[in-house]
Formats: C-alpha cells, sequence, structure tokens
C-alpha cells in the first residue's frame, strides 16, 4: 500500500490539527493548508487542489500511516487522498487495480473483511465515479441502463448477495425521500409496502430496506432488499410518477419498465393535508451538544487531576515500551534505541492565558458560604467573577442574604439568564443572577441548577428588577417562576410555540416557510402542486382537522 | 344616566414617537394614564440565537444591529467579553483607539437621543442641529472602518488596522467646534421656559425605584446615584482617563437631559485625552489563528450610552463558537420604569418618557 | 356717482374673486415661505437647495435640459446665482407638495360618519374664508375703473369687499364656526387618536376665544369702533397723543399686541399650542384620518386663518392702514404730514401697502417661533388660558375703559 496523491478540498479550517500529525507533508498557512514542497515531486507548494501532484516516491508509502492519521484527524474532512496497493506488498485484499475500485459501487467502509484501512476520502471518490458511470446523481427518473456494471454488493449485515441470477430482470436498488414532502398518501396508495406516511412525512418502511430502519432514507440512502426491489419496482415508479411533489426518488439497476402514473380518487387517498405547517417542514439543522460546559471548580481540578494521570501513564507506558524494545534490541544484538524524551507543554507565545478558576478566596463567597450553611454546592472565582453556585431550595434566601446582609449589599440585580445543558444528568438548564452592589463596587454571580420541568421561586419580591428578566427566561426556555405577577411570554407571541433558546430548537425548520418565498413569490410552485393533485384526483386543499 | 368609561389606546407600534415598534398599550381617563403596559417583541430576531451558532467574531457582527445608534459601543462590549472568556490581553494602544472611537459613539447616541426627544417635545429645530453634528463623527467612522452605522469596529484582540492617515486631523476638527454645538443646543433648550415646563417634574423616578428597577445609565444617574461602570469597574482605557461623572438629585426629565449633555461634555474630554497621549506600538495581540474556547462563563459589562451593557458568554471545551451568549440590554431593562414613571400622569408626558428614558427598539427585542 | 345694481354686483364679484385670488395665493405661498424660513432656521438642506429632480442631478449638466426634472433642475440652479431671486430656490418641493395634495387617494374610513366626515373640512374652510368678507385690505377704493371702461366706467374698485360696522364681530363670529369642523371632522373619523385631537381643539379654542375676544376689546374700547377702516383712522388721527393718556394708550396696546398673539397662536393651533395636531403625540391629531383633498381643506382653511389673525392683529394694534404701529401715528403726523419730502408726508397717509408688510412680518413670526419653541402639554395650557391670560385681559379691559373716560 502507498499513498499516491495528497490534496486538501475546499473548506479549511486551519485548525493544525494535520500538520500535528504529519509535519512533513502538511503546512498549515494563515489562510489555509499546504502540501509541503519537499514531499511533492514537482516540488511546488501549494494545496494541491487542482493538480494533484504526486508525492516523492520514497515518501510514498513511508508516510502513509501519518497521512491516514491526518485525514481522520482532520474535523472537517478535507484532507483527501490517493491510496493504491503498492506492487510489492502481497497479501492484499483489495483489488489490484484502481478502475475495479471505481467499477465496485461498494462503499470501502462495508468492503470484504480484511482489506486494509480505508479512508472517507476514497469512500466519496468511490462514490462519486459511481454516480458518474451509473449516470444516476439524484435525480433518477431517466432510468439507468448499467448492463455491465457488477452486481451491488451489500453490507456486511446481510447475507452474502445472492449472484444475480437473472441479470437481465431490473430492480429498485433505493428509494429515497427528498425535501417537500407534503403527507399526501398518494405514495401509501400506490406501494403501501414500501411507503408509510406519517403525521409529518412519508418514511421508507423498514421490512424493505437493508439496514431495517425505518425514515426518510435521505441522508443514508440505504439499499432496497433485493427480492423487494425486484417485486416492487412497477409500484415504486408508479409512486414516484405520481407523488405530486416529485420527491420520491430511485435508482434503478437495469431497463426500468414504463409505467404511467396511476390516477388517485379522493376516497382511495385519505387526503393529507396541505396546511402550511411549521412543524410539517422537515427539523432540519438540529446539532445536540454533547458535552456539559458548565464551569465549575471541581470539574476544573478534577480533570487537571486526570490529565495529570493521563501524562503521567503516557510517560510510564513509553519508559515501559523503551524498556521492553532496549531489552529486546540488546537480545537481538542491535543498537539500543534512543531513550525517550519526556514532552515539555508547550510554551505559550500567544496574548491569551485561559482563566483558570481558583478556590473561592473573597470575602462576601466566604461569608455567604458560613451564612447559606449546607445550601452553597460550590463558591469559586473565574476571570475576576465571583460564583456561586446554590441549590435551588437556598435560592430566595441566598438572594435575601445578597441584598439584606449589612456587609454584602448587593443592591441591584442587572441581569438575569439561563443557559440549556441538554447533554447534563440531574439538571437541564443553569440559571444565574448578576447582582452588582453600587455602594460596595462589587460583582457576584449567583447560579442554580434546574431540572428540566422544575418551577423556581421569583425574585421579583426581592429584586423588582427580575420581573422582564424571568419573563424573558420564561419565554425562551420555558423555566417557570412560582410567584411571578406575570408569567407570560414577552418577546415572542403569545400563541408562539417552543422555548426558541432550547438547544432542540431549530434554526431552520420550524418557523419557517416550506416554499421558498424568494423562489414561490407568486404562489407558482404551490398552484403547479395543487393542480398537479387536482389532476390525480387528490384535494390538497382540505383544511385540517383539528 | 352618564357614564365614564376609560379608553384603551395603543401608542405604537406604528407611531412617529415610539422611536422604533414599541407598543404601549395605555388605559386613558381623558387624557390621564391610568395603566401603562409597554408590549414589546416586534423586532425580535433571536440574536442571542444566532450568536450561539456563528464563531466569536462573526458573533461581533450582530451585535451592530442590536442598538444600532450605539454600534461601536456594542462592539467594544462583545470584543472585551470574549477577551475576558479567554483570557487576552490588548495591547495599550487598541484599547485607547478603541475608548476614543466609543466615547465618540456616545456622542453620536446622545446627540440622537437630544434630537429625537426635543422634537417629542416639539422643539423642531435642534433634531436637525444634532444630525449635524452626528453626520460628522459617522464620517469619522468611515473613515476608521468604512461603515456609518455597523461599525464592527474591533477585533478579538485588538483592532485589525491601526488608525488611517487624517483621522486624527478629522476629529481634532470635530472636536474643536464641538463644545459651541452644545452651546447652541443649551441656548435653545436649557432655559427655554416651555421645555422646562415640559420636563422638570415629569417621569420622576427616584434613585431607590431605580435601583429596584435595574435602571442604569444616564436615568439612574439622573436620580443621584453615581453608578458609572467607566469609574467603578474600568476597561478598556478608562482607568488612564480624567473625567467626571456628572449626576444630578431632581431624577426628571430635565435632570437627565442636563446629564446627559455634561456627559457629551465628558466624552469630548476623554476624546481629547485619548489624541494627546495615544501610545505607540501595535493594536493587535498575538493569537492562535482559530480561537478555541475553554471550558468558561463571563458577565463582561461596560457603560453603554444607555446603561449597562453585560455581555454573558458561555464557552465550551474547543468550541469556535459560544455556547450561549446573552445581552444585558440596558433598554431592555430601563424600559421597565415606564409604568412607574407615567402612571397618573397626562399623554404628553408618556411621550416624554420614552423620549427620556433612550430606548433603541432594536435593543429591547434584540 | 351711485352704481346701478348691476354694476354694484358685477364689481362685487370682481372684489369678490380679487380677495380670494389673493388670499388663495398667499396659503401656498406661505407653505413654501414656512418650508423656506424654517429650512434657514434648521439648515435644512433640502428646503433650500432643493432643485429639481434625481436625474437631472445625476446624469450631469448636458443632459438637465432633456428632461422635465433635469430642465427645471438647471433653471434653479441658474436662480440660484441671482441674489434676490434666488430665494425661489426650493420651488419644486412646494409644487410637488401641492401636486401630491391634489392627487393622493381621498380614503374615507369604513366606520366613519360619512356624511359629517366629507363636511366637516368643508365647514372649516368655508369658516376660514368667509371672514375675508369683512377685512379691509384697504381704505377706501382701491383704483377707480378708467373712465372709458366699458360698464364699469369711473366706478371704485374697493380693498374689501364689505365695510361692516360691527366687522370684528363678524369675524370672530364667523371664526369661531371654524372649530366645529375640527370637532366635528374629529368626531366623524372614529378613531381614538382624532377623538382625543378634536376634544383638545374643542377645549383649547373655546378656551383662548375668550382672552383673544377681550384683548381685542382694548383698541376697541379705545376708540369706539368695530369698523376696520374707521379703527385705524380713528388710532392715526382721533386720538389726542399727547400726555399720559397717549402714552398710556401705546403702552396698554403694546402689551395688548402680545396678549392677543399668544391667544392667535391658540386659536390656529400653531406651535407652541399645536397640541390638537401634535404629531409625537397623537399621530397628527383631528386629521389623522384625513387624506388627499380634504386633508388640505383643513391645511388651507389653518393657513387662511393664519392670515386673518395676523390682519386683525394689524389693523387692532399695529395701525392697520397707517405706519406706526400702537396708536404712535398721531405724532409721525404731528411731524412730517406737512412735509416737504413727498415720501414723508407720504407716509402719513393710509395705504394697502402698510397693511400686507404688517401681516407678512406676522406671518413671519408664526413660522419663526414654530421653528423655535418647544410645545406646550395639554393642562399647562389651560392653566396659561384661564389662570393667566384671561384674568390679565380684563385687567386690561379696566385700564382701556379708565384711559377712554379719562380722555
Amino acid at each position: 500500500m502507498a499513498i499516491t496523491k495528497v490534496w486538501i478540498e475546499e473548506g479549511c479550517i486551519v485548525c493544525n490539527a494535520c500538520e500535528a500529525e504529519c509535519p512533513d507533508v502538511f503546512h498549515v498557512t494563515e489562510e489555509s493548508c499546504h502540501i509541503k514542497g519537499d514531499s511533492r515531486k514537482d516540488g511546488r507548494e501549494s494545496e494541491n487542489r487542482d493538480e494533484k501532484a504526486e508525492l516523492k516516491a520514497d515518501l510514498q508509502s513511508s508516510l502513509e500511516a501519518s497521512i491516514v492519521a491526518a485525514a481522520a484527524a482532520c474535523p472537517v474532512e478535507v484532507i483527501k487522498y490517493d491510496q493504491v496497493a503498492s506492487a510489492d506488498a502481497p497479501g492484499s485484499a483489495e483489488p489490484a487495480a484502481a478502475p475495479a475500485v471505481i467499477a465496485s459501487p461498494a462503499p470501502v467502509a462495508v468492503a470484504p473483511e480484511g482489506a486494509p484501512t480505508a479512508a472517507p476520502a476514497v469512500d466519496a471518490d468511490i462514490e462519486n465515479a459511481v454516480d458518474a458511470a451509473l449516470g444516476t446523481t439524484g435525480n433518477t427518473a431517466a432510468p439507468v441502463p448499467a448492463p455491465s456494471a457488477a452486481p451491488r454488493p451489500v453490507a456486511a449485515a446481510t447475507p452474502p448477495d445472492p449472484p444475480a441470477a437473472n441479470p437481465a430482470k431490473p430492480r429498485v436498488t433505493k428509494v429515497w425521500i427528498e425535501d417537500g414532502c407534503i403527507v399526501c398518501n398518494a405514495c401509501e396508495a400506490d406501494s403501501p409496502e414500501v411507503f408509510h406516511v406519517t403525521e409529518t412525512t412519508c418514511m421508507i418502511k423498514p421490512g424493505v430496506r437493508l439496514d431495517g430502519k425505518e425514515s426518510e432514507n435521505r441522508v443514508e440512502k440505504n439499499g432496497l432488499k433485493p427480492e423487494d426491489g425486484e417485486r416492487l419496482i412497477t409500484s415504486i415508479i408508479t409512486a414516484s410518477k405520481g407523488c405530486p411533489v416529485d420527491v420520491i426518488k430511485y435508482e434503478v439497476l437495469g431497463d426500468a419498465p414504463v409505467v404511467e402514473a396511476k390516477p388517485h380518487d379522493a376516497a382511495e387517498v385519505a387526503a393529507g393535508p396541505f396546511v402550511l405547517d411549521y412543524k410539517a417542514a422537515p427539523n432540519r439543522q438540529v446539532v445536540m451538544p454533547k458535552t456539559v460546559p458548565l464551569p465549575s471548580l471541581h470539574t476544573y481540578q478534577e480533570e487537571q487531576k486526570a490529565a495529570v494521570a493521563a501524562d503521567g501513564a503516557k510517560w510510564a507506558k513509553q519508559q515501559a515500551d523503551f524498556e521492553t524494545a532496549k531489552a529486546k534490541a540488546l537480545a537481538e544484538g542491535k543498537d539500543a534505541p534512543k531513550p525517550p524524551v519526556r514532552a515539555v507543554p508547550k510554551k505559550n507565545e500567544n496574548d491569551m492565558e485561559f482563566p483558570a478558576p481558583s478556590e473561592a478566596k473573597d470575602p462576601d463567597l466566604l461569608h455567604l458560604t458560613d451564612l447559606l450553611d449546607g445550601k452553597v454546592s460550590q463558591a469559586f472565582e473565574q476571570s475576576g467573577e465571583l460564583i456561586l453556585q446554590v441549590h435551588p431550595d437556598g435560592l430566595i434566601e441566598t438572594l435575601m442574604f445578597c441584598k439584606g446582609d449589612a456587609s454584602l449589599r448587593y443592591e441591584m440585580l442587572v441581569d438575569q439568564t439561563a443557559t440549556h445543558y441538554p447533554a447534563a444528568e440531574g439538571f437541564a438548564f443553569s440559571v444565574v443572577y448578576q447582582l452588582i452592589s453600587i455602594s460596595r463596587h462589587k460583582r457576584l454571580r449567583v447560579r442554580v441548577l434546574v431540572k428540566e420541568g422544575q418551577d423556581l421561586e421569583s425574585a421579583v419580591e426581592i429584586y423588582p428588577s427580575a420581573n422582564w428578566m424571568e419573563r424573558e427566561i420564561y419565554d425562551m426556555f420555558g423555566i417557570r417562576f412560582t410567584g411571578h405577577p406575570d408569567m407570560t411570554r414577552i418577546l415572542c407571541p403569545e400563541d408562539w410555540e417552543g422555548h426558541p433558546l432550547r438547544k432542540e430548537y431549530p434554526t431552520l425548520g420550524w418557523g419557517q416557510r416550506d416554499i421558498d418565498f424568494r423562489e414561490d413569490r407568486s404562489g407558482v410552485l404551490m398552484r403547479m402542486a395543487l393542480e398537479k393533485a387536482g389532476n390525480m384526483g387528490i384535494n390538497l386543499k382540505v383544511p385540517k382537522a383539528d | 344616566m352618564f357614564k365614564t368609561e376609560e379608553m384603551e389606546i395603543n401608542l405604537g407600534p406604528q407611531h412617529p414617537s415610539t422611536h422604533g415598534v414599541l407598543r404601549v398599550k395605555l388605559h386613558l381617563d381623558g387624557e390621564t394614564v391610568v395603566r401603562c403596559v409597554p408590549m414589546i417583541g416586534y423586532l425580535h430576531r433571536g440574536v442571542e440565537k444566532i450568536c450561539e451558532n456563528k464563531t466569536f467574531f462573526q458573533g461581533q457582527v450582530w451585535t451592530d444591529r442590536t442598538d444600532y445608534v450605539a454600534s461601536v459601543s456594542n462592539n467594544l462590549g462583545w470584543a472585551e467579553g470574549v477577551e475576558k472568556l479567554f483570557g487576552i490581553t490588548v495591547p495599550r494602544r487598541a484599547h485607547y483607539i478603541r475608548t476614543m472611537l466609543t466615547e465618540l459613539n456616545r456622542i453620536t447616541s446622545h446627540l440622537l437621543w437630544l434630537g429625537t426627544h426635543a422634537l417629542d417635545i416639539g422643539a423642531m429645530t435642534v433634531f436637525l442641529y444634532a444630525f449635524r453634528e452626528r453626520e460628522e463623527i459617522l464620517s469619522i467612522f468611515e473613515a476608521f472602518c468604512g461603515a456609518r452605522l455597523t461599525t464592527t469596529a474591533f477585533r478579538i484582540g485588538g483592532l485589525r488596522e491601526d488608525i488611517p492617515p487624517g483621522l486624527e486631523k478629522q476629529v481634532r476638527a470635530f472636536q474643536a467646534r464641538f463644545l459651541d454645538c452644545i452651546e447652541e443646543y443649551e441656548t435653545l433648550l436649557t432655559e427655554n421656559r416651555i421645555w422646562k415646563k415640559r420636563t422638570i417634574g415629569v417621569a420622576l423616578l427616584n434613585a431607590e425605584d431605580a435601583i429596584a428597577l435595574g435602571v442604569t445609565g444616564p436615568v439612574l444617574r439622573a436620580a443621584g446615584s453615581t453608578y458609572d461602570i467607566r469609574k467603578v469597574f474600568p476597561y478598556a482605557a478608562y482607568a488612564e482617563m480624567d473625567f467626571d461623572v456628572p449626576t444630578q438629585t431632581a431624577g426628571d426629565t430635565y435632570a437627565r437631559y442636563l446629564v446627559r449633555l455634561e456627559e457629551m461634555r465628558q466624552a469630548h474630554r476623554i476624546v481629547n485625552q485619548c489624541l494627546d497621549g495615544l501610545p505607540e506600538g501595535p493594536v493587535m495581540a498575538k493569537l492562535p489563528k482559530v480561537l478555541k474556547s475553554e471550558v468558561n462563563e463571563v458577565y463582561h459589562a461596560i457603560e453603554a450610552p444607555k446603561g449597562e451593557l453585560g455581555y454573558y458568554f458561555v464557552g465550551e471545551k474547543g468550541g469556535v463558537n459560544p455556547y450561549r451568549m446573552h445581552i444585558r440590554a440596558p433598554s431592555f431593562i430601563n424600559l421597565q420604569a415606564l409604568p412607574k414613571m407615567v402612571e397618573g400622569r397626562l399623554l404628553a408626558d408618556v411621550i416624554a418618557a420614552i423620549g427620556t428614558l433612550d430606548v433603541v427598539l432594536g435593543e429591547v427585542d434584540r | 356717482m351711485t352704481p346701478t345694481l348691476i354694476q354694484y354686483l358685477v364689481i362685487s364679484l370682481l372684489q369678490i374673486v380679487a380677495v380670494l385670488g389673493f388670499v388663495m395665493t398667499l396659503v401656498p405661498l406661505l407653505t413654501f415661505a414656512e418650508r423656506k424660513v424654517i429650512g434657514y432656521v434648521q439648515v435644512r438642506l433640502g428646503a433650500t437647495r432643493v432643485a429639481g429632480g434625481l436625474w437631472g442631478a445625476q446624469r450631469g449638466r448636458t443632459h438637465q435640459s432633456r428632461t422635465i426634472t433635469g430642465g427645471l433642475n438647471g433653471f434653479m440652479w441658474w436662480l440660484g446665482k441671482w441674489p434676490v431671486i434666488s430665494i425661489l430656490r426650493g420651488l419644486p418641493m412646494f409644487i410637488a407638495d401641492a401636486l401630491k395634495l391634489l392627487t393622493k387617494e381621498d380614503i374615507v374610513p369604513t366606520d366613519a360618519d360619512k356624511a359629517v366626515f366629507v363636511l366637516s373640512p368643508a365647514l372649516a374652510m368655508v369658516a376660514a374664508f368667509t371672514v375675508f368678507a369683512a377685512i379691509s385690505f384697504s381704505p377706501g377704493a382701491l383704483f377707480y375703473f378708467p373712465a372709458k371702461f366699458p360698464f364699469l366706467g369711473g366706478l371704485p374698485f374697493n380693498g374689501f369687499l364689505t365695510d361692516i360696522n360691527v366687522g370684528l364681530l363678524f369675524i370672530l363670529g364667523v371664526a369661531s364656526v371654524g372649530v366645529y369642523g375640527i370637532v366635528l371632522g374629529a368626531w366623524a373619523s372614529n378613531s381614538k387618536y382624532p377623538l382625543l385631537g378634536g376634544l383638545r381643539s374643542a377645549a383649547q379654542i373655546v378656551s383662548y376665544e375668550v382672552p383673544l375676544t377681550l384683548s381685542l376689546l382694548v383698541p376697541v374700547v379705545l376708540t369706539g369702533s368695530l369698523n376696520f377702516n374707521e379703527m385705524s383712522t380713528r388710532m392715526a388721527a382721533d386720538v389726542p397723543v399727547n400726555g399720559l393718556v397717549g402714552i398710556g394708550r401705546s403702552l396698554l396696546m403694546f402689551v395688548g399686541f402680545f396678549v392677543y398673539t399668544t391667544c392667535g397662536f391658540a386659536e390656529t393651533n400653531r406651535t407652541p399650542f399645536d397640541l390638537a395636531e401634535a404629531e409625537n403625540e397623537l399621530v397628527a391629531g383631528f386629521h389623522t384620518e384625513y387624506s388627499g383633498m380634504k386633508f388640505s381643506f383643513f391645511f388651507l382653511s389653518e393657513y387662511a386663518s393664519m392670515i386673518t389673525v395676523s390682519a386683525l392683529a394689524s389693523a387692532f394694534f399695529l395701525g392697520g392702514h397707517y405706519l406706526l404701529p400702537f396708536g404712535l401715528q398721531p405724532a409721525w403726523n404731528h411731524f412730517f404730514q406737512h412735509s416737504p419730502y413727498a415720501i414723508l408726508a407720504w407716509t402719513c397717509t393710509p395705504s394697502i401697502l402698510w397693511f400686507l408688510l404688517k401681516i407678512f412680518f406676522l406671518l413671519f413670526v408664526f413660522l419663526w417661533v414654530r421653528a423655535t419653541l418647544p410645545r406646550y402639554r395639554y393642562d399647562q395650557l389651560m392653566n396659561v388660558g384661564w389662570k393667566f391670560l384671561i384674568p390679565y385681559t380684563l385687567v386690561m379691559f379696566v385700564i382701556a375703559a379708565l384711559l377712554r373716560y379719562a380722555a
């Protein structure tokens, strides 16, 4: 195996990860990442995107591992490379020649066991090549004549692919549903074995899919079971033709039969609603956070301890490895390897130093900790700010002490807000109260952790300024405050659904119009859809029964 | 035989003097306000949600659009908040230039307030005079960063560029005549009997209520408090500046007018000091190419023209976006005091009170 | 020679056309002047410089004459070169404004009381213009038709329509009908802001009618006449100027003039008393729901009543058709009546010129004040009216009566 070419696609975020993995090949500049001239045959230094120059022969195999590691480490996956089995690498299960790889539409991830590490780059490349070869990029209304193509291999989970006994017999390999389904039930009427129309969208049924999942199949484009693909080809094509918004797509192996769209009458199809309902709009772009970035002294100290321990363990392992290697070398009579050098932490050359949390030393924090015996979870200082985390039960007591205690005198509640931590266990939100003492020129942050659905006590009685801020928190996060004089939404309309600042609230999808109004300003698309549905006897204007 | 009933009237969201899309639901008995309910949210764009999906630099662009008459102040709050989150040290020269631009921005904000507030009360001329001077400062911003209103003036860690040649001359030319301009406004208003009648004792808010309601900025200082973040928790180059915090004790519209006029004079002083004492050196800190945060949360407040402008950031480990960003908008909190100021008073006082609070709806709704 | 009935009717018609023409020209010019005066006070660029459309300005001078707006633009810049007529710069704005008012869509709100809604601007307009019937712009005949003039040869053409001996009474009576236009219009709009504006207007005009009339009574008592011509004539000649009485009379009229002007501002809904249409509080006050020609009727009637108020002040306080105000004319006459210089002797005779100049000056004051002062609050306005102006004018009235008695 060897890597002949390395290049960098668009989208590099100059994160230095590749340079860390493979400094011989990659060089991260201000704007982008380059393939070093030293390692390239043509000696130029650039991203190598257009020219795709080859690597120097002597480096092709020696750097293979590190390039693969760099490509794997790239967070945006823009590092691509050509990997070939080198002539002097026997025992490779990979087909020897590159054309063979292209002819096989199998994603490398599911290639037969024993193949060496395959990178996503190869994966993507092969898929593109397959698409190009089959002529089936996305819009596959046209039948695909590809009789010479090899039979599709299937995922490892399925039984071995039956060798196409009758290769001339066409079958549908994949079916998926694009954006824009109007849940009209036409497809389910045509092909009930494949499609399942739900309240919000249309699914490909698990029974016919290779992976057995039920979804729109849009992203994964999982294949159909071959026997089902053969059996149901007519009904799938009918359903695709019959879709009023043309969102059902499929790929065919072999000659597709010519079928006509079946006319429907309203009675046959349970006419779905055609209401511009945001819930019907596909819910796009929600990336739920996986971490709980709740700053805390405990966590920080634990992390530091763990880091020190890990570092020690690594060092110990390095030493142990060295010892074994040394013993082995001695036994074989070779030169002893170099002893390992313990990595020194990189010197910080930037004007930036992470403000680490430290123990509470401020008298206010200590005083409050004393006053609120046992109700304080933790008190620490970070970035020059005082943070006091209390139990929700002790919140009001804390605020009363902060305002009323003669040595504290935090007169003003300047800000109050919340943060959503969906990945956290035991709580869902942190609510923070920013207090200032105008007379003593001090700031304090009081923090409480709230569970999902748990109400907090309102601070309006103590600090009237909390009135609107608590309403805003309710509006944005759905945390209710008991004892608040007017617990209603403040920024969103009264009938708004959802709480926008929660992490599960999408930035696209909900609230967004189904039809892009820039393109459908005069409602042409909608009228076309209605007309087409009307020709088929589907009444899309049936109002949604509530 | 006869019966009286309260009239419910909507002041806004489309009204000449609600300065944007503020809607105030008023219950009137004749012309006396019985109940006043501000209703907001017409300009809610979800800036906080948007910024969660933008990198630390991109988010600054959105701060221009919250308080759009004081965008430089917003930029400063954002930049310093992020710097606090990362623990970045900014060069001194950058601090000076930032301070100068922010103070010029304070002048533009107060000029806009003065003009529109006077216009609400019926004095038209001040409006145009104030805009004349505001134009000059906007030209200065344009010379500095290419934009007049939505400036995005600063970078995290300092400035993108040093001040261009000729800008100092431009600022000095403006400084030379600005004090006379303030005199001109004062000639029209300060001793004007009708102006005094319309403003003295109107929209009263004493210091105790102001602090309870979280009101900050000139409105608080006109009630007697000396709370000014530039003095109390100095940021940027304010620790090295020599300036006074103007206060009044009356807590009415007239007192706020005097405080803001004096603040413009003090801003003028600070700008002069920044120009005179501008240190040499770099304007940008040394930073990695990609800023990735650690787990930290900060609240950084600056004294914006409207009051305490706070940015609350939560950073996650390795994140290029803030995990959570919250703007403590002074206009939003100050607007809470409106019912307290106007209930039991006349309709015309509502207009004066909205004007004197100096709210910007882009910031109220965010 | 006395005219026959038909001759009389024809001349009257001609006079009506002349007076109406004068007023109808003056009112739009007044809006133009307002734009210009306020433009100069407030460093507004548009009103003092605007010339033609954008196209001309963008394409450069060579293309300016090709379009109408471009040609206008070139003409305006040419005008700007000349010292006096450069005042006409900004004229396109005025023309555009007039065209806009004429062509705007005329909306009647669905829930409005349609008949009253349509009628009330007309009422305001009619009241504002009828007043001019009794105002005498020139004492006696303006000119005589030449003897050879067909049908009307040798007859006088007067500077007034009718010379009523109770002219003042007529004017006050008719002018106060105008408030019905405002109140009814506000009520008929069936909307809250106009309602508030109409109520304010009704209260304000009713309140200020009293001190206005009382302040006008001062010169009336002093001269003993309600007639315009007689008033200025007596003021200039009859009443003795010598002695304490004369000085007291001038002082009283001087003070009375300011009181009257204050009330006049309130009567015409002008700043600082423009509460009825306070745009910052009541959107546009009583005419919020009006648009197009109906709105411009209100607009015109407001400006017409400004002219009326100025004319009354001019006639009753500023000496009317004579040169000097406040009853100082007799002293002037005493010295210059028999002056050898014709021009000085002419200043002692009544003329339409003085009357118009005084009107123009007062109109300028209206605009000047608008550019300078803020607006009163409603309760403050009432306080000024009832607690300050009415007692003040009553005292003045008593003093005037005493002076009259002393004379």
